[in-house]
């Protein structure tokens, strides 16, 4: 990949963790398979980091080599300024709440989430304590003697994270914790999730396949895609300046439209689209005049305007009703389609029949040349 | 498992849809009950006879004269007996041990790597002595020991038996670890247990019942053998099914009965104990 681009601030202080060049491959020989192809990634201490990425995109693979499950095939990863590689999972100061929980079905609650201090050795009376408040911290205090297997999948979840909070990691990684729940309950864990992670000022490294789950909680995101990291950013950095083709796509919905570059100007660039229209666009790093580009506008972005001067003809095609918005699909002249989101707040004008001419501006800056 | 929560049906039509039922389940055939009954007769009917006759006044076994135990007392005062049985526990007992840590080792080594070559093959293989006949296990093993020159008594019986029970401890503890969740391991080395912690204090504990219905299966198979047995026992290391064996030459007796009742109650007991623990759990 080219350069990498994190447009937040570069602190000085140094990351909790950050993996250098990390490739992992399964298997050897003929069925060999590459999971990871030299991820490099800082997270920052006391940070919400999300992996974000489509299924098999190499999240878990991830957050296992962080946890110790899995071993480097090359590159380092470094908690906290020190190397990890030989360090076993019992000695890696992180924990992790698993996909489905992994709650020791013969313990108790409170057994379960004192294992890990048990194994630190902590005095007894510290547990007890520890074991009471982590409960209450996660509102389960009133099912400390219940078995794992008489709880629902919500109180499992909130057990699993008490047990991973116990022993007071500095690291809690979070594998789609939230996936096995329903629509209600995945919600409401959402502000539970950001609330422990601001009460406890512990790094939470939380993968997902979910954008509305990783815009909604994180700090900071990273986009992988096919063991690629794409983009890592805040969420607006995401959303409003996607910096590939996949991360456009994948976040959020949008329109590419191709065009060629026609003059360069520091940040900006003239671009000719398809269809013979002029537009100015915001650059991407590498690309020179006469490249032929996609550019990425979301849909809340396109404006339909009558069909004047300085706006691009097009002809409505079809309507989507979605409540507090509406979807309209516009051909421009080359055929090609552009999606427009209308908002529905009362007295706003009528949306024009199918078949109508009109004329769309794109809102200054919103549109982007993506990297292929 | 999960309890019925819908309620129960208007009373037409749940007379409905049990006549219905009635008219696809094949278990209520009249002709079926009948013929599951011979079955039974025919397999227990011998050893009800030789419960019966066990508690037989008479010597001679098949001559009903009167209601007796005294045969268990002769049964239990036998020398010969009394050693016997005594070897059937040791060989028992040493070999169940050492299949049972075998047979789990082999069934967490073939559960923990995800994939190796020759996996399949090696789970078969696991298996198929259960398959081979007794008889050929028994000339191999004997031809085994006598090529190598090991004369060990007791001894020979111990890793002839060990080595035929392996698969049937192997069977009910690789079903168990099936079952078993094992990111659970990984949880708990991630909440700073060492291997050897996360094994006694996690996968031991859930393996648990699996491995108590393997031992006892395994028990019971040595304990029952009798072909390999006869072949690998030397004069002073004798089990009580060769023992039984060579009594009968000499005629049936109710002592034999008597004692072929007390093996078969140990048996009966042992096979119980494992249904009960090989049973699904809640
Ligand atoms: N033990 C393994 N052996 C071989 N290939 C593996 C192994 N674990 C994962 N992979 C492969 O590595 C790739 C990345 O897997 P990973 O589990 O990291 O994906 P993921 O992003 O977590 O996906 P999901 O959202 O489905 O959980 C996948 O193509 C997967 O098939
Ligand atoms: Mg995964």
């Amino acid at each position: 990949m080219l350069d990498r681009h994190d447009e937040q601030g570069h602190d000085n202080a140094p990351p909790a963790i950050s993996f250098r060049d990390v490739v992992k491959i399964y298997g050897a020989g003929a069925a060999a398979f590459t999971a990871l192809h030299g991820a490099d990634l800082d997270i920052r201490d006391n940070e919400f980091f999300t992996l974000l990425g489509p299924s098999g995109s190499g999240k878990t693979t991830l957050l296992r080599l962080l946890a110790g499950f899995e071993v480097l095939t090359s590159g380092t990863i470094h908690l906290f300024g020190a190397e990890i590689r030989d360090l076993p999972p019992e000695r890696r100061p992180v924990n992790t709440v698993f996909q489905h929980y992994a709650l020791f079905p013969h313990l108790s609650v409170a057994e379960n989430v004192a294992f890990g201090l048990k194994r630190l050795r902590r005095p007894a009376a510290e547990i007890r304590s520890r074991v009471a408040e982590m409960l209450a911290l996660v509102h389960m205090e009133h099912l400390a003697d219940r078995q794992p297997g008489q709880l629902s999948g919500g109180q499992q979840q909130r057990v699993a994270l008490a047990r991973a909070l116990a022993p007071e990691p500095k690291v809690l990684l979070l594998d789609e914790p939230l996936s096995a729940l329903d629509l209600k309950l995945r919600q409401a864990m959402r502000e539970e999730l950001q609330r422990l992670q601001r009460e406890t000022g512990i790094t939470f490294v939380f993968v997902t396949h979910d954008q509305d789950e990783a815009l909604s909680m994180s700090d900071r995101i990273a986009v992988l895609s096919e063991g690629r990291i794409q983009q890592i950013g805040t969420p607006d950095d995401l959303y409003n300046r996607p910096y590939n083709r996949f991360v456009a796509d994948f976040i959020g919905d949008t329109n590419l439209l191709e065009a060629r570059v026609l003059r360069r100007s520091g940040d900006e660039v003239n671009l000719r689209l398809s269809g013979g229209v002029e537009v100015t666009a915001a650059a991407a790093p590498g690309i020179g005049e006469g490249a032929q580009v996609t550019v990425s506008v979301r849909p809340e972005n396109v404006v339909l305007t009558g069909a004047e001067a300085g706006s691009v003809r097009a002809r409505l095609v079809g309507k989507t009703f979605l409540g507090a918005s509406s979807l309209l699909t516009l051909a421009l002249d080359d055929a090609s389609r552009v999606t427009v989101r209308r908002d529905n707040r009362m007295g706003h004008p009528e949306d024009p029949e199918t078949g109508a001419e009109v004329g769309i501006v794109f809102a200054p800056g919103s549109l982007r040349v993506l990297l292929p | 498992m999960s309890a019925e929560t819908t309620s129960p049906p208007a009373p037409h039509l749940a007379k409905r849809s049990a006549r219905r039922r009635r008219a696809f389940q094949l278990g209520e055939f009249r002709g079926l009950t009948l013929w599951v009954g011979a079955v039974l007769v025919f397999l227990y009917f011998p050893i009800c006879v030789l419960v019966i006759y066990s508690f037989n006044e008479s010597r001679f076994a098949m001559n009903w004269t009167g209601f007796s135990t005294d045969w268990y007392g002769r049964a239990l005062a036998n020398r010969a007996a009394r050693t016997a049985a005594l070897n059937s526990v040791i060989v028992a007992t040493c070999a169940t041990a050492m299949a049972t840590v075998i047979a789990t080792a082999a069934a967490l080594v073939l559960a923990r790597r995800n994939q190796f070559r020759g996996k399949t093959a090696a789970i078969g293989l696991m298996s198929l002595p259960i398959l081979v006949p007794e008889i050929v296990t028994a000339i191999a093993t004997l031809i085994f020991f006598s090529t190598l020159g090991i004369r060990l008594g007791l001894g020979n019986l111990i890793i002839a038996h060990t080595v035929f029970s392996i698969p049937f401890a192997f069977m009910p503890i690789r079903a168990r670890l099936q079952g078993m969740d094992m990111s659970l391991e990984a949880a708990a080395r991630d909440l700073y247990a060492t291997p050897w912690q996360s094994f006694r204090l996690v996968t031991l504990p859930l393996l648990a019942p699996g491995i108590m219905a393997g031992a006892m299966l395994a028990f019971v198979i040595s304990l029952d053998d009798f072909i390999i047995s006869l072949m690998v026992a030397d004069a002073g290391s004798t089990t009580l099914p060769v023992y039984i064996f060579s009594m009968i030459r000499f005629g049936i007796t109710p002592e034999i009965n008597a004692i072929s009742t007390m093996l078969f109650a140990a048996s009966v007991s042992l096979v119980t104990v494992y249904w009960l623990l090989s049973r699904p759990r809640r």
